[in-house]
């Protein structure tokens, strides 16, 4: 008959929860509302790769099945583009996406923005050229404000905040006359 | 009777656990076992379950042995507030053990003990910043600043003149 030698003792609280198999981490997930869910996928790496793939219906159904469990008011399925964490950090998460003022939860849902206060004057105040915005990615949005067709007040195109400072980090970094042709280049991309 | 048989079982050190087979049959994975295998009195070895853990899952299954068999489906609906006070008592031990306990009964294939301890889980996340979080469970932040940074902001608009 085998004996183990030893009985082991566990001295130290051990850092068990990174290392808990996914399908218990789904699980634990059932039970939290879409805010507790993002707070924990900011608390590190692994549960950060758990919860934020596109791709992943495992994911995705995580993000949607709590908030349907959770909030059952918001029925609406997240706009085209946008998926379920992208959905939930809009709607739950607080302050201004812009200004960073806090407590703000309106949502303008033209722009799929957070936001105190629409700026229209936000790029033009970082004073970034047009041209750099014409290589990226963006969406067209509804008519800024419904009722008003002028064209001063003409659909405005909305850009990832990210893509345009990283494209302005670069674009800045050029010399002076290197900045033409690159927005030649950009442009064609 | 079927239902007065009694049940050996061996945790991973070889303390052996005598259990009645409807206690035993709350896991799946052992209920499935005994069909299989028949009249027998031959211990099941517990490989992955340490006596102390085993003695606590034994505990559970035994006051939750006239429990209805519940169906996967339909307990989805359940939100986390509801656990009893006898669960709420028997959940109370240190995270290594509840952790244990998690491992335990996904192996042993025990839904509503699974369900009980992963929802303790979750109520220790609740409501707490990604730092709080980190602290409660012992977890280190990996991110560098800058990736904190980045997931914190992901995913904002701006707008075009």
């Amino acid at each position: 008959k085998i004996h183990s030698p030893k009985t082991i003792i566990m001295t130290v609280e051990p850092c068990l929860a990174p290392i808990v198999p996914p399908e218990i981490f789904i699980n634990i997930c059932q039970d939290l509302p879409p805010a507790d869910l993002l707070s924990l996928a900011r608390v590190c790496k692994k549960f950060y790769g758990y919860l934020s793939s596109t791709y992943s219906t495992t994911t995705q159904e995580i993000w949607r099945n709590s908030r349907i469990k959770f909030i059952p008011q918001i029925e609406m399925s997240p706009p085209e583009g946008m998926d379920e964490r992208q959905y939930a950090k809009l709607l739950f998460e607080r302050g201004c996406q812009f200004c960073g003022k806090s407590r703000v939860r309106r949502v303008y849902w033209a722009f799929l923005v957070r936001c105190y206060q629409i700026r229209r004057d936000l790029l033009s105040q970082n004073s970034i050229p047009d041209d750099i915005l014409s290589g990226l990615t963006h969406t067209t949005s509804y008519y800024k404000w419904g009722w008003d067709r002028s064209p001063k007040n003409r659909p405005a195109n909305l850009y990832w905040i990210e893509d345009v400072h990283k494209s302005y980090s670069e674009y800045i970094q050029l010399p002076i006359e290197a900045r033409k042709a690159w927005l030649i280049s950009k442009r064609k991309e | 009777m079927a239902e007065l048989k009694k049940v050996k079982l061996t945790s991973s050190e070889g303390t052996e656990f005598i259990v009645d087979r409807k206690v035993a049959e709350k896991s799946v994975l052992l209920k499935n076992m005994l069909e299989d295998v028949g009249e027998s009195d031959m211990a099941i070895p517990l490989p992955n379950v340490t006596g102390p853990i085993l003695n606590k899952v034994i505990d559970y299954c035994t006051h939750h042995r006239d429990d209805p068999f519940v169906n996967q489906e339909d307990d989805s609906k359940k939100v986390s507030d509801d656990i009893d006070d006898w669960d709420a008592e028997f959940c109370k031990v240190d995270q290594g053990t509840l952790f244990e306990l998690i491992l335990s009964a996904n192996y042993l294939d025990i839904k509503p003990l699974l369900d009980l301890t992963c929802k303790t889980v979750a109520n220790m996340i609740k409501g707490k910043t990604p730092d709080e979080i980190r602290k409660t469970f012992n977890i280190i932040n990996d991110f560098t600043p800058e990736e904190e940074e980045h997931v914190r902001k992901e995913n904002e608009w701006c707008e075009e003149r």
